[in-house]
């Protein structure tokens, strides 16, 4: 071959391969959406703490969009700017809300929830973010309610203490009855004649006495346990329920998330089993090699 | 020279390939791992030595012939007690009965030091005037018959079965062996043993300073 001939076709041959290079890339890019225009939206929130530069923002499950900046306002809140592709700019309408997501496992993200039949949202809109509870802020919010049971604790036993005390009215109550059952044992004419007996009358008297009181205690009782029963609801109930379905999604999330793994421990330490099994196959093929007749006899210590 | 490099790389190829494998070769299997496990146990490569004592009675179990496996109990029963561990050798004991042998016999008895006159000639000539010396509590004699062994286990072994008998002279020549072939679990046994030897504050420290740095 002549060898002008020889260097435009290596020429040729390089050209072809970069255009076939750089069209790759270009299209490679274009299906990742790199060329499309974004759309730019905002959210204000208390704190940066979960939030970074490429953090995705998801819909039903899909990333559409990524955090773009983050700045601190001069008021101290934070101002959080994220772009969304064209094709996904649809899902972002007015009253749409973002969460941001806090897994116990796994790194944080926030998730776009959008409302049926409502306008689309203008660029530049801004939004608004629900916080999700994470653990810690379980545990924080668990502090509060956990002071209010220790308060409520305290409050039953200083009522169980004044019941038990000599000046309380429990007391003074029984004591009154003693008193008068001693009287009735001693002047119990009236209703002898009408039972015809002495004993009869005592037992009456007793019982009409102790039944008496005994209905007061309950009535009384009754009347605190409603008061600390309606205290429990407010205070520890309501937010216990709530924490309580807050453990369980979270718990549900970590069972997820370590059922899979344990999958993956399982295929792990099957192939590694293989793979000593394997080895160990190995290491007698080569000790097989070097074997001489004096190797079939294990010479004992 | 280098159009006879593939030749030569044939030829060698043709060798390998020509070589015929023994039909036992589990045997051969197992007595390499075997070997492969005491130089890891007493090196202290427990993870190693485990793998290569599974592996080999493993092999053993591949015959119906329980002397290969009855070796390899006996001798991991051995060793234990060459490093100070106590053992009974109750895996050899399940299938002594099955293994009709003497020799065998003999050792395990010197292992759990119940050795009689009539076993001796049994013994490998190795610890036949040990084995002696011990039945008559000639204590001296048998501490010197150790270091006329020919093996360096042996020596090891003996020296383990005559523990509390060994002088501190002795017990400092089996460290040194111990030591220069890299048998830490050994070297380590007769640190902790030389310290009953020991009086010297001094001297003591620095044995334990000699433990502390190879634990």
């Amino acid at each position: 071959m002549h060898y002008k001939t020889m260097k435009r076709t290596v020429g040729l041959f390089v050209l072809t391969f970069f255009i076939i290079i750089l069209g790759s890339l270009f299209f490679l890019l274009k299906e990742k959406g790199t060329f499309e225009k974004r759309y730019s939206y905002s959210f204000e929130t208390d704190s940066a703490e979960y939030f970074q530069l490429g953090m995705p923002v998801k819909f039903s499950g899909f990333n559409i969009g990524l955090i773009d900046d983050i700045k601190l306002n001069d008021n101290g809140s934070v101002h959080v700017a994220f772009s969304v592709q064209k094709k996904y700019k649809k899902f972002l309408s007015e009253g749409s809300v973002l969460i941001i997501i806090k897994p116990l496992i796994g790194s944080p993200h926030i998730d776009l929830f959008t409302s049926v039949d409502t306008p689309l949202l203008k660029e530049n809109a801004s939004l608004t973010l629900i916080s999700s509870d994470n653990i810690n802020d379980i545990i924080m919010s668990l502090q509060p309610v956990v002071q209010k049971a220790k308060a409520i604790l305290d409050n039953v036993h200083t009522i169980t203490n004044y019941l038990a005390s000599e000046d309380s009215e429990l007391i003074q109550i029984l004591q009154n009855m003693n008193t008068l059952s001693a009287k009735l044992a001693k002047n119990d004419s009236l209703l002898t004649s009408l039972t015809g007996s002495k004993k009869a009358t005592k037992d009456i008297i007793t019982s009409i006495n102790e039944t008496k009181h005994i209905m007061q205690n309950i009535k009384k009782i009754t009347h605190d346990m409603s008061k600390i029963t309606k205290a429990l609801n407010k205070t520890i109930i309501q937010p216990s329920s709530a924490t309580i379905k807050e453990i369980n999604k979270i718990m549900k999330d970590i069972k997820k998330k370590l059922g899979s793994y344990d999958k993956d421990l399982l295929q792990l330490k099957e192939q590694i089993t293989v793979g000593v099994a394997k080895s160990n196959q190995i290491i007698d093929k080569v000790d097989a090699l070097m074997a001489t007749e004096s190797d079939a006899e294990i010479q004992l210590p | 020279m280098i159009k006879y490099i593939p030749f030569l790389f044939l030829l060698f190829l043709a060798c390998g390939c020509s070589l015929k494998t023994p039909e036992n070769q589990w045997q051969y299997k197992s007595t390499n791992a075997f070997n492969s496990y005491t130089k890891n146990f007493l090196s202290s490569k427990d993870l190693l030595a485990k793998n290569d004592l599974k592996r080999a009675i493993k092999h053993a179990k591949q015959s119906a012939n329980l002397h290969q496996l009855a070796k390899i109990y006996l001798g991991a029963c051995a060793l234990n007690i060459s490093v100070g561990t106590q053992d009974t050798c109750e895996k050899y004991t399940n299938i002594a009965l099955l293994v009709e042998n003497n020799a065998l016999r003999s050792y395990y008895k010197l292992l759990t030091k119940h050795i009689k006159k009539q076993d001796i000639k049994y013994l490998n000539k190795n610890y036949r005037i040990f084995a002696h010396a011990l039945i008559n509590k000639d204590y001296a004699k048998a501490e010197k018959s150790i270091f006329h062994m020919q093996r360096n286990s042996s020596k090891i072994l003996a020296m383990a079965l005559l523990a509390k008998h060994v002088s501190y002279a002795s017990l400092q020549e089996i460290i040194n062996i111990a030591s220069y072939q890299g048998q830490k679990k050994v070297v380590l046994f007769w640190l902790e043993e030389s310290k009953k030897h020991v009086s010297n504050p001094n001297e003591l420290n620095k044995i334990n300073q000699k433990i502390k740095v190879l634990q």
